[in-house]
């Protein structure tokens, strides 16, 4: 969630659901808890802020603003407003799928319940098995990010092992975009936006047409701060 | 087909379900692609139990050809 002004003045804020969570009533139970919000941790500490005008997107809409909106909330391309767009963002727990046209197609989006912390779970099993050694999530998610772990106080290389499970839960995703959008020869363009981006971005390289954005994991928060700066509140 | 889904709790300290742990974990890779499937089955099943009407709806149709894209991105949430 990004807030749009500062303390104390009337405050819009644009946010986004999941995609197996965006129905009208959860965008309403959104709106009426912030709506009701009045005392709001902002970055210089806590602030009285009443917040007048909000936005619920569908989550992975944010990466698409983050593409096609500038800094200040401007079209960067008015011309290309209407591609079809396919986002995959790919969470730690759970990776949504969203086409936009730029409507949201509903019908051609969902979720998957895989992310980041699928491939750190069957990694902290693989090393469990290999070595008896025990790696909570945590432990688990910086041994894939630095694609070893400390035994005894010597680095062993995970590298193989971690392929084969980031490949596993990459051939899932893919099947599920594959589902939903055949090969992507309908899109101009595919988002990959998310925690897991950078993770699962090379078994994404048969699409020609892939964007990932630079620090994918904050694309969707960037593309509500200009979709906020858009908005005519 | 109704399919079922079940869930397992096993200790592994204790050699009878270790074994079968083991087991599990130690299917070969078609199996995993069964498993996977089931996963992609279930997604696209939730998908189409959901009811449309309940979506938020989207405002701009597909024959918005002629409108300023600044208000198609105004109109769409």
């Amino acid at each position: 969630m990004r807030m749009d002004k500062s303390a104390s003045e009337p405050a819009a804020v644009v946010t986004g659901l999941p995609v197996s969570h965006y129905t009208q009533e959860r965008v309403r139970q959104v709106q009426d808890l912030l709506g009701h919000s009045d005392n709001v941790r902002i970055s210089s500490g806590e602030a009285l802020v009443k917040v007048e005008k909000i936005k619920v997107i569908p989550q992975p809409f944010g990466s698409f603003f983050d593409l096609i909106l500038n800094d200040e909330g401007k079209l960067k391309d008015p011309d290309k407003i209407r591609e079809r767009v396919g986002i995959i963002d790919i969470g730690f727990q759970t990776t949504d799928l969203a086409l936009a046209t730029p409507q949201f197609i509903e019908s051609s989006s969902g979720s998957l319940d895989v992310g980041v912390r699928s491939v750190a779970d069957q990694l902290s099993r693989d090393v469990g098995r290999k070595y008896s050694i025990t790696l909570d999530t945590t432990e688990a998610e910086e041994a894939l990010r630095h694609k070893s772990v400390r035994i005894f106080g010597e680095s062993v290389d995970l590298s193989e092992m971690i392929e084969e499970r980031t490949r596993e839960v990459a051939e899932l995703i893919l099947a599920y975009a594959h589902s939903l959008w055949g090969r992507g020869e309908r899109l101009n363009r595919m988002i990959l936006a998310g925690g897991g981006a950078n993770i699962f971005r090379p078994y994404f390289s048969t699409y020609p047409n892939l964007h990932v954005t630079e620090e994918p994991s904050l694309s969707n928060v960037r593309g509500y701060l200009q979709l906020a700066r858009k908005t005519k509140w | 087909m109704l399919r079922q889904r079940i869930t397992l709790s096993l200790d592994i300290g204790v050699p009878s379900d270790k074994a079968i742990f083991d087991f599990l974990t130690g299917l070969p890779k078609r199996t995993k692609s069964e498993i996977i499937k089931e996963i992609l089955l279930d997604a696209l099943e939730k998908r189409d139990e959901k009811p449309p009407p309940d979506s938020p709806p989207t405002t701009i149709t597909s024959d918005a050809a002629g409108i300023d894209p600044d208000e198609i991105i105004e109109k769409l949430f």
